[in-house]
């Protein structure tokens, strides 16, 4: 078979979109097309007084039959082509449908006169179409075959050799055989379908090629992002490498395997070992927020939300005692959600951290959860210091720090990195101040994760870059 | 006595490990390079091996680890890595691994002498 489709086609879906789609309307045009053959055929003598001779009645019934005949079949052809250049794939159907609309239309051109015909300029029609879809050598060749068969049959019924089916209503006297008629007329036509093909291909492969360089591009792309992303690995596993190999030895020393330890200085190696472990987290996540791009649906699992939040809160617990917090998961009836659970505990646990970090000693930090239709909404509340209005909308931007916390260390990845995940799961975050816990100049701070509970869907665009990477690499 | 070979081509590492695991008595074998650590495990058939994934290549591990089970030495292995965990690489289901157990490092004392332990015992 000859290959119809362009080659970068084989990675695009909205090509073959585009395709399925035209040749809907073709289907659809066509019935359109024989609604008005009939109207012609049984209202024609009534209003121009065409009088229709036997055979042209017969040829119009014949050509209506056999449209609706075909069209059904193509409408039953559409339901299984698929979109794969190689097999009978939906630019086969429109090809298939151009050719058969030409000959049914040649017939209808002949019995009605040729030359003198009306229906010769509905030609233009597939003619345009057939150069937006098919390749340049295809058009060329069925639009010179429909012209040629179109010239061959004037000048035989100029000289006689073939019989003339006039349209009598039409026009008063015949003029096939009028000399400079068929001529001008024959140019003209001739002229127009060369035009109309040579112009609208021209336009059409302009735009194949720009679609084709922009695909290219967004591959290069996706190339490029990947190229970063293990560029990224090998810098992080760099830089992680030697404080694992620290805290594997300070860890020696604290977990008592070479000997007791004075005290005073086993106070200061935990500090290390503190500040090592923030290292650490902070790495991981980097390599998480890196991460982001390969998430996919494969990657989602059924969370219960409440098992999730008391595991996270209980590895809070330490830290909310060392500064005498309550820490508390109002309870509710639990539920499943879909998520990435690892991403998902990032962003309740910043949330957590933050909000323990963030309130005084014998403060407050309370988890809730509600349904809210298909969606569950976690809160995580405190009676802490509170974001200042300006700062409410900036806190998810990266590297942002509040002015009144620079004191706290951090680099301020830590919200735009929760953001990010959340919006990855379709979700959204807010952040109320004061919170619903505020005291007396502690307004408080209550993040609000409002999450799908269902699997999210990666946008079309996304998907489309991931089939072309696959398919390519 | 226990053998247990330690494979990683960071010194302090294999320091660390030896110290913890010579605590509980047991003997230790090390090498830093995969080469290096194929040979002790032909020559001195140890009772377990911890590997590190990225040595002088990024997956030095795992073609380590092939290689071992290639040649029909079922020596439990635990395998450690500093970047899979973070990047959620599931390779416990992976059939294409044949390590017995991954670890996210830093591995800590605790949880090295456990999950020891437990593949001795299998």
């Amino acid at each position: 078979m000859i290959r119809l489709a362009p080659e970068w086609s084989l990675y695009y879906d909205e090509f073959w979109e585009t395709i399925t789609r035209r040749n809907s309307h073709f289907i659809k045009l066509r019935f359109i097309a024989i609604l008005g053959l009939l109207i012609v055929k049984f209202y024609s003598d009534l209003l121009f007084d065409f009088n229709l001779t036997e055979i042209q009645v017969c040829v119009f019934e014949c050509v209506i039959t056999t449209m609706l005949i075909y069209n059904f079949l193509f409408i039953y052809l559409k339901k299984r082509v698929k979109n794969k250049p190689k097999t009978f794939n939906p630019l086969y159907l429109s090809f298939f449908q151009i050719i058969a609309d030409l000959i049914t239309l040649s017939v209808l051109i002949y019995f009605t006169g040729t030359i003198e015909s009306p229906f010769i300029w509905f030609s233009t029609f597939h003619m345009i179409v057939g150069s937006l879809l098919l390749p340049e050598l295809i058009i060329y060749l069925l639009s010179s075959v429909f012209i040629l068969t179109f010239l061959f049959l004037v000048s035989g019924e100029f000289h006689g050799v073939i019989p003339h089916h006039h349209i009598v209503g039409l026009f008063g006297s015949e003029l096939y055989n009028s000399f400079s008629y068929t001529v001008i007329i024959s140019f003209t036509f001739t002229l127009l379908i060369i035009f109309t093909v040579y112009l609208t291909n021209r336009i059409a492969r302009e735009l194949y090629k720009q679609q084709g360089d922009l695909l290219t591009a967004m591959d290069e792309l996706a190339k490029t992002d990947e190229k970063k992303h293990k560029y990224l690995l090998g810098v992080v596993h760099e830089i992680k490498s030697p404080i694992v190999a620290s805290h594997s030895l300070l860890e020696l020393i604290i977990k008592g395997y070479l000997g007791e330890v004075n005290p005073q200085i086993m106070e200061k190696l935990l500090r290390i070992e503190n500040r090592n472990n923030e290292i650490i987290e902070r790495v991981n996540s980097i390599l998480r927020i890196s991460r982001f791009h390969q998430l996919d649906e494969s990657d989602l699992q059924k969370i219960d939300l409440n098992d999730f939040l008391h595991n996270l809160a209980e590895r809070f617990t330490d830290f909310a005692h060392s500064k005498q917090i309550q820490l508390s998961v109002q309870e509710f009836k639990s539920f499943e959600i879909n998520g990435e659970k690892e991403l998902l505990e990032l962003v309740i646990s910043n949330l957590l951290s933050n909000s323990i970090k963030y309130t005084e000693n014998n403060g407050n930090v309370q988890i809730s959860v509600q349904q809210d239709g298909n969606f569950a909404v976690i809160k995580v509340c405190d009676d802490g210091i509170g974001i200042e209005g300006d700062d409410k909308n900036k806190v998810f931007e990266p590297y942002f720090r509040c002015k009144h916390k620079s004191k706290t260390e951090g680099l301020g990845i830590g919200l735009y990195l929760v953001k990010e995940i959340v919006v990855q799961h379709n979700g959204e975050i807010v952040v109320d101040s004061p919170s619903p816990l505020a005291k007396e100049n502690f307004p408080g701070s209550c993040f609000s994760v409002k999450l799908p509970i269902n699997p999210h869907q990666i946008d079309k665009k996304n998907k489309i870059n991931e089939q072309i990477l696959k398919q390519r690499s | 006595m226990i053998k247990i070979a330690i494979i990683d081509d960071d010194l302090d590492i294999i320091l660390a490990m030896e110290a913890v695991l010579q605590s509980k008595n047991y003997t230790t074998i090390t090498a830093q390079t995969m080469k290096a650590g194929l040979r002790i495990i032909r020559e001195e058939n140890p009772d377990l091996i911890i590997l590190d994934v990225m040595m002088e290549e990024p997956d030095d591990g795992f073609f380590l680890a092939k290689i071992v089970r290639k040649e029909g030495i079922k020596t439990p292995i635990i395998m450690c890595s500093s970047i899979s965990h973070a990047l959620g690489m599931k390779y416990g289901k992976s059939e294409m691994i044949p390590v017995n157990l991954f670890l996210d490092k830093p591995v800590s004392p605790e949880l090295l002498l456990e999950k020891v332990e437990l593949l001795l015992k299998k």
